[in-house]
């Protein structure tokens, strides 16, 4: 399975020899293999030109930006090679249609409280008592489906995920806090944290969208418009609990990051280049992490739980079988 | 699928397999490629490698259905093998 | 049949006869073999519905397989319709890796021949061949298998022009198909 890599170095990026080659500023060039590249993440600063562009674009690459002080900037998507216009159309039109659009958004929030619950369930078991919130998030959940519209919905997430962050700060080990959810910018170190966990997230969900003919513009959730991939938005709900909330709790509990990691500016707190790199290995390592998924008969990684979501969003769009949003079975 | 690829050919060829490997693997020294491939990818690797083959050329691929299957040790400077970061 | 029956396969034959009009779906080898193998594949194929790169190079590598033979044949396009592979003794030639997969590749190589034959009048015989099991095996369009082909046909224009895709149904062939992933989400 092709990875993702990540460049904290600064340096050229060219096209050498039909591959990616990397001049750092310090240290000797080094070569990516292109066939075997997922996604790019730039953390340092890079110069590239359009050759390089353009050999991510002919093995499509997707490049994901992140600056100094504004975590993620942006990200550079290649064209497809064969664009399903019927795919988008058929977007549209399920987004057009409100009875399609509410029973889209409904399953994708019914599966991010899931999620969410299924992380103080884990919780609950070790120490902690959240029978309460377990018990509001169920009555959420069955509230969600009852729901008429994607704005009433939209209130129903915003409750759950009250009451799930209320949780945080309980299960997070001193001395990180989290008390208020806070971005933009964060204004402490858990907030710091998780933001850069969001936006890894949601990064995923943008790669493994790119690799459908799915427009990443046109959410279900998420009104467009927003400055952001509605799409990627929506999908990065339903994984979060996954891959950022767990991946915190799992960093901060075992000591694997320290306030040394961070560092407060005026402008709020943010992660150091070593906390980063830490948290992105752990990060990594989680998207490989492989379940036995029971619908495919064989063991898939987080990172392929992600791109099956989408395909079965995909597929539900073309032909109306059911949207089987990813719940948390294991 | 783990592969390791090592090569042994004339000075003026080793360019050809550098090339050829350098876009799937990793190159982790002078004519030592490693990878994680899928066995589609594989298959890719090999059909290359006998279209370039000429009579002096030794290249020898080893594999394992799981990367996990084989571990390492790493001595001295130098990235460690499947490195996501640089 | 006469002029006036619905008999969607006529209409096939005759959009396919005429030079000037164009069949609604065209029908390629490939689509046989799928609708062969599984009529769910055959409809996600027809409909442009696209697997990824990654999910393509997951798979075995049968498809590279294939292809590495090509130089010890001579290719035709027909009608941009049919790829086929002509032996100098002008047998229609049809190669695989191996014969795991023998019913669909028997009828692709029907299909062309019938195609030749039904559409463009040419006679010819077909030779399966699997290089790799040193095994060779003619196919002729005979009575029986005209038939055959022909309610293949019919079965792929039916399905293809369904709304919906066909029922979800376990298969060995799952585990190794492009599709498995879109198709069980």
């Amino acid at each position: 399975m092709p990875n993702n890599h990540h460049i904290f170095a600064d340096g050229d990026l060219r096209r050498s020899e039909d591959t990616l080659r990397i001049d750092r500023l310090d240290g000797e060039p080094k070569y990516l293999a292109i066939e075997n590249l997922d996604s790019l993440y730039l953390h340092g600063q890079v110069t590239f030109n359009t050759r390089a562009l353009g050999l991510l674009n002919e093995h499509g690459v997707p490049v994901h930006i992140f600056g100094w002080n504004d975590y993620y900037r942006g990200s550079y998507l290649p064209k497809r090679s064969h664009v399903s216009g019927n795919t988008v159309v058929e977007q549209v039109r399920t987004y057009d249609d409100r009875s399609r659009r509410l029973g889209i958004a409904t399953d994708m929030i019914a599966a991010s409280i899931h999620n969410m619950r299924a992380n103080l369930r884990y919780y609950n078991t070790r120490g902690h008592k959240f029978t309460d919130v377990l018990d509001e998030l169920s009555a959420l959940k069955d509230r969600a489906q009852t729901e008429s519209s994607v704005e009433s919905l939209r209130g129903v997430e915003a409750l759950a995920r009250k009451a799930y962050y209320g949780c945080f700060d309980v299960i997070l080990r001193d001395p990180f806090e989290l008390t208020r959810r806070e971005y933009n910018p964060p204004s402490n170190e858990a907030n710091a944290l998780l933001s850069f966990l969001n936006a890894m997230t949601y990064t995923t969900c943008v790669s493994a969208i790119r690799k459908t003919a799915l427009d990443p513009t046109v959410g279900f959730m998420h009104e467009p418009g927003e400055r952001r991939f509605t799409l990627s938005l929506d999908i990065a709900d339903i994984f979060k609990p996954i891959l950022a909330d767990r991946v915190m709790f799992r960093l901060v509990n075992r000591q694997q990051l320290s306030f040394d990691d961070f560092e407060s500016e005026l402008d709020g707190c943010l992660l150091t280049e070593v906390g980063r790199a830490t948290v992105l290995d752990e990060y990594e390592q989680t998207l490989d992490e492989t379940v036995e998924h029971p619908r495919l008969s064989r063991h898939v990684s987080y990172k392929t739980l992600v791109q099956t979501d989408v395909y079965s969003l995909k597929k539900h769009v073309l032909t109306g079988e059911d949207y089987h949003p990813t719940e948390r079975w294991w | 699928m783990f592969v390791l690829i090592v090569y042994d050919v004339p000075a003026d060829r080793t360019r050809i397999y550098r090339k050829l490997l350098r876009t799937r693997l990793e190159h982790i020294q002078q004519s030592v490629f490693y990878g994680d491939v899928t066995p589609g990818q594989l298959v890719d690797i090999k059909h290359d490698i006998e279209a370039q083959l000429r009579d002096d050329d030794s290249v020898i691929v080893f594999e394992a259905e799981t990367a996990g299957f084989v571990d390492y040790t790493a001595y001295g400077p130098g990235d460690e093998p499947g490195s996501r970061f640089t | 049949m006469n002029e006036n029956s619905n008999d969607p396969l006529e209409e096939y034959i005759t959009a396919e006869r005429d030079p000037h009009a164009e069949p609604i779906q065209r029908i390629t080898g490939l689509m046989v073999q799928y609708y062969e193998v599984c009529k769910r594949e055959l409809w996600f194929m027809s409909r442009g519905i696209d697997i990824d790169r990654g999910a393509a190079n997951i798979r075995r590598g049968t498809h590279v397989d294939e292809t590495s033979y090509r130089d010890k044949r001579r290719s035709f396009q027909v009608n941009g319709r049919i790829a086929i592979d002509v032996l100098d003794s002008g047998d229609i030639m049809e190669v695989k890796v191996s014969s795991k997969l023998e019913e669909p590749a028997r009828l692709q190589l029907l299909y062309y021949l019938w195609y030749l034959d039904e559409i463009l009048d040419i006679e010819r015989e077909g030779v399966l061949a699997y290089p790799r099991e040193r095994k060779r095996e003619r196919v002729t369009l005979t009575a029986e298998n005209r038939e055959r082909i022909e309610s293949v046909l019919r079965g792929v224009i039916g399905t293809v022009d369904r709304e919906t895709p066909p029922t979800l149904e376990k298969k060995p062939v799952c585990e190794a198909c492009l599709y498995q992933d879109l198709c069980w989400m």
